[in-house]
């Protein structure tokens, strides 16, 4: 598949998943929350598509998230954007292999998630901050770490992925 | 001039990463948290119709799914229904009994037509995925004559609850910011001891809400399970809507007021229909 295909089919899919994440998947609460699917995605596809194009994925996602929910605009883009190009420098570093590596890109997303959210807030709205630190995004880390063996084995099968372009260090 | 272009073909990477950051908080500054900015506006007017036919798309699949089963249903209570219809025959008349009973409990109760303003109907369509804000997209927009600002009520336990008010219309969908959350702010009073004060969200890591600023000469006239209602006073919530219940009471030495918890009398994880009113009195 073309890269330029292959990112359309990555731009559908996680603009798929950013719009049935706040309706169809609420009802599939995992111990009473819910995985940050679109955070999972962006992690995926920045190591596949590398740095430059996975902050634009991010920024696009985000920028979903932001029109789509009650977030002030620029919140969720801003998040993303540092996840795409952070995760994009993994690009034919690390190999994702079927569990190990899922945890810990899923671990290490959902703590820049939780340190980016922490600073938008005491930065913009400090009444917020207490949030970052709840049970329930808690909760949401555990259940992205759980998630991510699942999800990214899915994406693998849809066989987007050109396995000889990643390879273990 | 080449050694600009070099410049940016070498650093382009880092150059479109300080871009967006850039472009992010530039929107977030511009708007300071405010969930109304134009360019969000538009944006939301164009992805809900989306957002909408999704969750329709859902209902769609879900009946189909129960339609299955209940064709399965239907085909065995068929057979048993040949053998029942004699029975039911007798029940048609306490049926007709029944219906009437029906229609005037419901001209004593008809909770929407007891309220003083007109109200639109209303199916919560999505909700907020993260635990960060809280929000609910509903079903209504201004095609249906909903506006920003409008109060948005529901009923629960016998109550008429207030749920949050419109903030962001589009034409088929619209947003409800629920009192639970953070940027949230109802002027309240208690329904028996009527001591004033401010209710704000906890976001979604409490299930209750803050009431702030009570007068601490009230602590020994409230008591758990005391009522919370909307005071009215300078705010777009009409009078006398419920908000919940006295959970915890906290009156610390060095405050000059009194700091209650309050749980809202609606559950907001099973919220699924909601009443916007419209403004002014009918």
């Amino acid at each position: 598949m073309t890269p330029k295909k292959t990112l359309l089919i990555y731009i559908f899919l996680i603009t798929l998943v950013a719009v049935i994440q706040t309706n169809l998947l609420l009802p599939l609460k995992i111990l009473g929350g819910r995985p940050d699917y679109t955070l999972l995605l962006i992690v995926f596809f920045s190591h596949q598509l590398g740095s430059f194009k996975g902050k634009f994925i991010g920024f696009y996602s985000g920028l979903l998230m932001d029109v789509l929910g009650l977030a002030p605009l620029g919140f969720h883009s801003f998040l993303y954007t540092v996840v795409g190009h952070f995760f994009g420098k993994t690009k034919g570093k690390v190999y994702i292999d079927i569990l190990t590596l899922p945890l810990l890109l899923a671990l290490l997303a959902s703590v820049m998630k939780i340190i980016v959210s922490f600073v938008l807030t005491v930065i913009f709205d400090q009444s917020r901050w207490t949030a970052v630190f709840s049970v329930s995004t808690l909760l949401e880390v555990g259940l992205n770490i759980l998630m991510s063996p699942v999800l990214f084995a899915v994406l693998k099968l849809f066989r987007l992925v050109n396995e000889h372009e990643t390879h273990m260090v | 001039m080449d050694g600009l272009k070099g410049f940016i073909s070498r650093k382009r990477d880092i150059i479109a990463f300080i871009m967006l950051l850039l472009i992010s908080l530039i929107a977030l500054a511009a708007q300071s948290w405010s969930v109304d900015g134009i360019s969000k506006k538009y944006g939301y007017m164009m992805i809900s119709s989306i957002q909408k036919g999704f969750s329709q798309a859902g209902l769609g699949f879900r009946d189909a799914f129960h339609s299955i089963g209940e064709l399965r249903e239907i085909r065995r209570e068929y057979e048993q229904l040949q053998d029942q219809l004699a029975e039911y025959r007798s029940l048609e008349r306490k049926l007709v009994d029944l219906r009437n009973e029906n229609a005037q409990l419901k001209s004593l109760l008809s909770f929407s037509g007891e309220l003083d303003h007109e109200s639109i109907p209303a199916r919560i369509i999505a909700k907020e995925p993260g635990s960060l804000f809280t929000g609910f997209t509903i079903d209504k927009g201004s095609a249906d004559g909903i506006e920003m600002n409008s109060a948005v009520i529901s009923f629960s336990e016998g109550f008429t609850c207030l749920v949050g008010k419109i903030v962001a219309v589009s034409r088929r969908t619209s947003k409800i910011l629920p009192l639970t959350d953070h940027s949230c702010y109802v002027a309240a009073r208690m329904q028996e001891s009527r001591y004033e004060g401010l209710i704000n969200g906890n976001g979604n890591i409490s299930d209750t809400v803050i009431m702030e600023y009570v007068k601490k000469q009230a602590k020994t006239e409230i008591d758990f399970a005391d009522l919370v209602i909307t005071s009215g006073l300078r705010s777009i919530y009409p009078p006398d809507l419920y908000i919940g219940r006295v959970a915890e009471i906290k009156a610390p030495e060095w405050e000059t007021s009194l700091t209650l918890e309050v749980t809202p009398l609606i559950d907001f994880s099973r919220l699924e229909y909601v009443f916007i009113l419209e403004k002014g009195e009918k």
